[in-house]
């Protein structure tokens, strides 16, 4: 009898765990010390150098540290790397694709610049751990729809609220009118698009006017009656908020430059598909420039097959600033591979890595806090056994606001759960 | 006052039925069949050169042409001095005669989109092209100004919208016209919207297996008529009836096969059902040249080009956009691709012509008065004079199979030829006498614009117009304005000067405006259409009303628009 | 630049309608040969003659042949994306759940742009198929990517095992339930499309081999569809399903038990590697994305882990594209399955060349380096599992159809006459919802 109690009592033990499964590991406060490793420094080149991990930022940096309570981490053999930043996402507003009531990104209305991305993030979302696991710790997750769809915002993915999660920078969509096909059923020709672009303009020039009446009322000291589409405008006419502008057809970016540049505004542009066609006015100006996916097909018939693998290197070797997105909802995790082909494809190494960890963070004008591994910046960093872009490298750590994130995700509990599934076959 | 009386005389003429022969003393008919053409010139080919010859027509038929006739007292005499005949032209292919249907037609309401009735999924090749004819139809007229007599008509539709027809381009009624009531039957690989067959790899198995159901259809006819006895009794299907002469052989499939693809889709589908095919309206023939040559193709190619480029029109428009749009880099390179695109079309005919392939021509997609031009580029492209002529004659006769009645100028053969100003192919000579079947028709010579001074823009801006109507003379305005690449026009009668009417179906090519319009009287509403000469600030041409008839218009510019 | 241009035009330019495809010879010397059944061969040459791999082998010499210096460079065998829509006309006859007598194959377009950039990444073979509108969809036809040619009959590979789509799961439900108002809406009523047609297969197969004896005297109705679907009954025609979930995959593996189906390859198959053990004990083929998820609900919980835990537990599983943008980088996706599930090099290239030729039937003739087979290869400049390899040459046949060295940038055959600069096309944010539902515009919105 007390044998079977034994037993019972071991397996009382021992099943749970078996039964249940996963441990669902949660991010980890604390000190952590990487000792041994290689840091990418990008412009500095690769160093071999300890890093230290405390209140949340890269505390120190320094050939051999010793910290009394630290959590020792081995990194030898190993890279630590700044985490990644997508420049260019709808993660966190949308769930699945196809059900339009996840879709958070595209509200009614041509003029809703007052939308506010960052309130609908879902920091729960199924495809923020799956995206962080491939290093990527912060995104811009971006509105979309119509001509001012709204304000974008930058999250790291780590936090349980969106203002937990928000990063410190915000901007204010702008979907420029365009003289391209809708897709690939657009069948209207020629004139009829000149047409309808040119009645956009002439709505988009009356809203602009407009907000610029009342933000000179507001500076005037009065108060003009409630207006939040009006109002969304204001920190980007008086230069507090950068625009974004999306723009990618030739005619139309050097269009977008021109009115920009009239503007006294600040302004991005993104996307910028045939920006290598007019890299010396996007240097002229000083554009700072947000492009991608690398990974698409070119969007004319008659160009080069490698012209969107190719357009952010030439345009960065003329000497642009550029940054490198995704543009996904749930497929961020992609963003070192984007690079990585941007890579192949003529940009330096050292340049696109730098596309997506502190040129985005100059852009968006956080690169005190973000974007590369320097003292007193956040630590938002990742470990890898090689070259991030690589698919074949494994990341081996992943830290985000100093906390050390469980490398789990949907993906790899499945992957768990399934990979030798119990029960098996019927009847084993 | 004027508005009063002239839609006074307009609903008189309306009330009364035309085409009551007996009472119609609008038009004198003609005093005799027989007609005496005297002195022509004819072309004659290797050697080039022209003769001069009589024609002698009679009721209708040639019934000789020789030098040196004798007019006989009781002909209608057309002097051919300094004039040119030719044999009218054949239209292999078209829809002549068959007005356009109303617009976008409403998607159809079926409840199961996989088994649409027949009519809506396009299967219809019971269906006859001559019952959709209409007689007074513009293009009919068309056709004969430049030069056609005959034409092979086929219906509209989908995949398998009927039987063609072959009709001579003159009669008052669709009964007078008709040649061959059922010459061929239409395949095209166009499918049905919204219902099946949609794509093109539904509408090709439904082909295939529509063919092997005739043949089993047939079959079992056969069977039971033989015998009838202890046999479950076949049921009629008006479809497949329509398709036993097809597997038959008895009536030629015509497959409207424009694009290089349609054409090997086409000849797979030959291959494998086993009939004769003539491939229709293809634009391309060089990749599958060789299939092409082989001996019993028949191929009827489109008279339809691309637009050659406008070299000046760059040249224009001085603004930003257009600079911009030069200095793509991408541009010039594309530009000459796109040129040697058009070239590669205008070469398909003397393709042919090098593979001795004896081809006709179709008029399905070109504009009547498009055609000389277009033959001028082919001709130009290294297509030779006498091939072009063949096709639009003789050739297509053979095609169609009436090569003993028509395709050229011979005796016994039906009158159909036409006269004109100076050789055809010469860009000053212009069509003065259309005969089909020995009925005339004259037209005016207008003088030749100078087709480079007179650009598109310099029409715009307000006309002032005046028009006879039997004694009644309205004036008024003419205001035309353009959009993009659209033009808009609207015509405002003096007499009521708060209604100006807007104007539909603008077209304005080679320095001829046409539109049609509306005007308003008392019980209903009156068509009109307006065909406009215009050269630099004025212009003449002819108003048609109703079935009042035609009146001559004219009028000249009073200002241009702002800009 | 020009000339350069015409003389590649000029050069692959064939205007036969007989289906003769060009041939070639060439001799690869001094690469690193990854042959995938015979392991990675070091500083080996590589001889093709008529378009068949001849002799692979140190130091061959041979007359007067071709010579491609592949030193430091890596060969594999020609790319084979298992699901793809590109050089085709014609996608989606979605008017009806099942449409088996309809052929891609009829409505080749050998001037799609798509195939060139296909074979700038490699892909030697596509399989294009009907698309995913119905739960039988159409039969689909394997092609070789023979670039230049203007006959669409020569762009078949000959001899392929004919096959059709099947499809599952929420396209034939939105397509019509939602859009027709007929069955099926649900997933049931998709396994009773299935019941249907096949009974009434068996049916039609029994009427005119009645006749066919002599046992009735009138012929039975010719029925271009039951013939389709008699052919999948007797083996001539076999199923390629577009799945998801886990419970449709094991539906249609019975249903193809009741009426003696024994080959499937299921395409997508998002959840098959929770039923991996099954899917192994039928033999049924397993077509999966490196990594796309979450679209669709029923794509919602899938992994990208999914090609290595069905490879793992024995299911011959490939990746493919289902796109015209991924198509060109299938060696990345590829490569994917290495940080998703640690697969190793030759399992990782097996999963884009000899499994995708498993699954079509044809690896008999390609998939591997091996004597005997086509003469279909890549040159990479780099190991392909690298994200920096970038495909140097590739051949169909022997016959050069991309060269990284004579590539302008405008390499369409034909061009449109009325249009100077081809139209531009905006981004499309998740092209692969739309890919597989190409062409029902009409059928799915009131346009």
């Amino acid at each position: 009898m007390n044998k079977l109690i034994l037993i019972f009592a071991i397996l009382a033990f021992v099943l749970p765990s078996g039964l249940y499964g996963q441990q669902i590991n949660k991010a980890e406060a604390g000190i952590f010390l990487l000792k041994g490793g290689e840091l990418e420094l990008m412009d500095d080149g690769r160093i071999k150098a300890d890093l230290l991990i405390q209140d949340g930022l890269i505390k120190e940096i320094a050939e051999n540290i010793d910290h009394p309570t630290a959590q020792r981490i081995d990194c030898s053999g190993l890279i630590v790397f700044p985490g990644m930043i997508d420049s260019g996402t709808r993660l966190g507003l949308g769930e699945v694709g196809s059900i339009s009531l996840t879709q958070d990104h595209n509200e009614i209305g041509t003029y809703t610049p007052q939308m506010q991305a960052l309130t609908a993030v879902n920091p729960n979302s199924v495809s923020i751990p799956v995206t962080r696991v491939n290093g990527v710790t912060s995104v811009l997750t971006v509105p979309s729809g119509d001509r001012f769809p709204g304000t974008a915002a930058m999250i790291d993915l780590l936090g349980y609220t969106p203002n937990q999660m928000y990063s410190g920078f915000k901007g204010l969509v702008f979907n420029f009118p365009s003289a391209g096909r809708r897709g690939w059923w657009d069948s209207r020709s020629e004139d009829e698009i000149k047409k309808a672009n040119k009645k956009q303009w002439d709505e988009i020039k009356d809203f602009w006017d407009k907000a610029k009446l009342y933000n000179k009322i507001i500076a005037g000291g009065k108060k003009p009656d409630y207006n939040p589409q009006l109002q969304a405008m204001v920190p980007v006419l008086n230069k507090e908020m950068p625009l974004l502008i999306e723009v990618n057809e030739r005619k139309a970016i050097l269009s977008a430059i021109k009115w920009g540049s009239e503007q006294e505004i600040d302004y991005i542009l993104t996307g910028v598909s045939e920006g290598y066609l007019v890299a010396d006015s996007l240097t002229k100006y000083d554009v700072p420039v947000i492009t991608g996916p690398v990974l698409n097909n070119p969007s004319r018939n008659s160009d080069h097959y490698d012209v969107a693998y190719s357009n952010a290197g030439k345009m960065q070797k003329a000497g642009v600033r550029v940054a490198i997105r995704t543009n996904e909802t749930e497929n961020v995790r992609n963003l070192p591979f984007n690079a990585g082909f941007a890579a192949a494809y003529g940009m330096e190494w050292k340049e696109a890595f730098k596309a997506v960890t502190i040129i985005p963070a100059q852009i968006f004008g956080v690169d005190d806090k973000y974007g590369s591994l320097e003292r007193n910046k956040i630590a938002n960093l990742f470990v890898a056994d090689g070259d991030p872009f690589e698919p074949k490298t494994d990341i081996k750590y992943l830290f985000i606001r100093g906390y050390n994130i469980p490398l789990e995700s949907r993906h790899s509990y499945l992957y768990d759960e399934f990979l030798e599934r119990e029960p098996g076959l019927d009847g084993n | 006052m004027h508005k009063k009386l002239f839609f006074a005389i307009v609903s008189v003429f309306i009330l009364i039925k035309p085409g009551l022969a007996q009472t119609d003393y609008n038009n004198v008919p003609d005093v005799t069949g027989k007609i005496f053409i005297n002195d022509v010139y004819l072309k004659q080919y290797n050697p080039d050169t022209f003769l001069i010859h009589d024609i002698l027509i009679d009721n209708g038929i040639i019934k000789n042409i020789a030098p040196a006739m004798e007019a006989p007292f009781d002909a209608r005499i057309i002097e051919g001095d300094s004039i040119y005949a030719y044999s009218a032209f054949i239209d292999a292919f078209s829809h002549t005669g068959i007005p356009q249907p109303e617009r976008r037609q409403q998607r159809p309401d079926v409840q199961f989109r996989g088994f649409p009735p027949n009519d809506i999924a396009g299967i219809t090749p019971e269906k006859m092209a001559f019952k959709d004819i209409k007689a007074n139809d513009k293009s009919i007229a068309a056709l004969r100004k430049s030069g056609f007599a005959v034409s092979h008509v086929v219906p509209r539709g989908n995949m398998l919208p009927g039987q063609g027809c072959i009709i001579s381009l003159k009669g008052d009624s669709v009964e007078d016209m008709i040649l061959d009531e059922s010459s061929s039957c239409l395949f095209q690989l166009s499918g049905a919207r919204g219902v099946y067959p949609s794509t093109v790899i539904a509408v090709m198995a439904k082909w295939r297996e529509l063919n092997r159901q005739a043949e089993l259809y047939s079959a079992n006819n056969k069977s039971y008529a033989l015998d009838p006895v202890s046999k479950e009794r076949p049921v009629m299907n008006s479809v497949l009836d329509a398709l036993v002469p097809v597997v038959e052989n008895r009536r030629r499939v015509f497959s409207h096969a424009q694009s290089n693809k349609d054409v090997y889709r086409s000849l797979v589908l030959q291959s494998e059902l086993g009939y004769d095919v003539v491939l229709s309206n293809v634009r391309r023939v060089e990749p599958a040249i060789e299939a092409l040559s082989q001996d019993k193709m028949h191929i009827i190619l489109s008279a339809e080009l691309p637009d050659a480029v406008k070299e000046d029109k760059k040249k224009e428009k001085g603004n930003e956009e257009s600079a911009k749009e030069e200095s793509d880099p991408r541009r010039e390179a594309l530009l000459e691709r796109k040129k040697e695109s058009i070239k590669e079309f205008e070469s398909q005919a003397a393709l042919l012509e090098s593979k001795d392939v004896r081809f006709a021509f179709s008029m399905m997609d070109v504009k009547a008065t498009d055609l000389k031009a277009n033959l001028e580029r082919m001709i130009a492209a290294g297509l030779s004079e006498q091939a072009a002529m063949n096709a639009l004659t003789i050739n297509a006769a053979e095609i169609l199979g009436l090569e003993k009645i028509c395709g050229s100028l011979e005796k016994g053969k039906m009158a159909n030829l036409f006269l004109s100003t100076g050789p055809y192919l010469d860009k000053e000579s212009s069509i003065k006498y259309s005969i089909v079947e020995g009925h005339v028709e004259e037209y005016e010579i207008r003088k030749k614009k100078r087709a480079s001074s007179n650009s598109d823009n310099s029409i715009e801006g307000t006309w002032s117009f005046s028009i006879d109507v039997m004694g009644d003379l309205n004036t008024g305005k003419i205001v035309i304005t353009k959009e993009a690449d659209q033009y808009e026009v609207n015509i405002i009668n003096d007499a009521t000067p708060d209604d100006p009417r807007p104007c539909s179906d603008i077209s304005f090519e080679y320095g001829t405006l046409s539109l049609s319009l509306i005007v308003p009287y008392e019980d209903g509403d009156l068509p009109v259409q307006l065909s406009l000469d215009i050269d630099q600030d004025s212009f003449n041409g002819t108003a048609t009303i109703g079935q009042l008839g035609s009146f001559p218009i004219e009028g000249s510019k009073i200002s241009s628009p702002e800009n | 630049m020009k000339t350069l241009h015409i003389y590649f035009f000029v050069f692959f330019v064939f205007g036969l309608i007989s289906a003769q495809s060009e041939t070639g010879d060439v001799l690869i010397k001094n690469g690193t040969l990854i042959t995938i059944t015979d392991g990675v061969k070091e500083n080996t040459d590589l001889l093709i003659k008529n378009g068949k791999i001849d002799k692979i082998g140190k130091n061959i010499s041979t007359g007067d042949v071709n010579t491609v210096d592949a030193t430091g460079m890596y060969v594999m065998p020609g790319i084979i994306d298992a699901h793809s829509h590109i050089a085709i006309d014609a996608v989606n006859e979605g008017t009806n759940p099942n449409t088996a007598e309809v052929w891609v194959g009829d409505a080749l377009d050998p001037y799609d742009i798509n195939i060139y950039r296909a074979l700038a990444g490699g892909v030697t073979i596509s399989h294009a198929m009907h698309g995913s509108a119905n739960a039988i969809g159409g039969q689909c036809e394997t092609i070789k990517h023979r670039w230049g040619i203007m006959n669409p009959e020569e762009m078949r590979m000959e001899g392929a095992v004919r096959t059709i789509k099947f499809a599952l799961g929420e396209n034939p439900m939105r397509v019509h339930g939602e859009g027709g108002r007929i069955m099926p809406a649900t997933r049931m009523g998709v396994e009773q499309v299935f019941r249907n047609a096949f009974s009434e297969a068996q049916e039609y197969m029994k009427a005119w081999e009645d006749y066919n004896n002599g046992k009735s005297d009138m012929a039975p109705e010719y029925n271009i569809r039951m013939e389709a679907v008699s052919d999948i009954l007797k083996g001539d025609l076999m199923i390629h399903c577009h799945s998801y979930r886990a419970d449709e995959i094991l539906m249609l593996m019975n249903v193809l038990r009741d009426f003696g189906v024994e080959k499937i390859c299921f395409q997508h198959v998002n959840e098959g590697f929770k039923v991996a053990p099954e899917l192994a004990e039928f033999g049924a083929y397993a077509s999966v994305f490196s990594d796309w998820w979450a679209y669709k609900f029923e794509v919602y919980y899938s992994t990208a882990y999914n090609s290595a835990i069905l490879t793992k537990n024995g299911v011959i599983t490939s990746i493919n594209s289902d796109s015209r943008e991924l198509i060109r980088h299938l060696y990345h996706e590829a490569a994917k399955s290495q940080r998703y599930g640690g697969l190793t090099d030759n399992e990782a290239l097996r999963l884009i060349t000899l499994n995708p030729a498993i699954q079509l039937g044809i690896d008999d003739r390609v998939g591997s380096l091996e004597k005997g087979k086509d003469g279909d290869v890549v040159i990479f400049d780099k190991h392909p599992l690298s994200v920096y390899a970038i495909p140097q040459m590739t051949f169909v046949d022997g016959v050069v159809r991309f060269d990284i060295n004579s590539d302008p940038a405008d390499m369409r055959i034909e061009v449109d006459p009325n249009e100077t600069m081809p139209a531009f096309m905006e981004a499309v944010d998740h092209e692969h919802d739309d890919s597989c539902l190409q062409g029902l515009n009409e059928l799915l919105f009131d346009k």
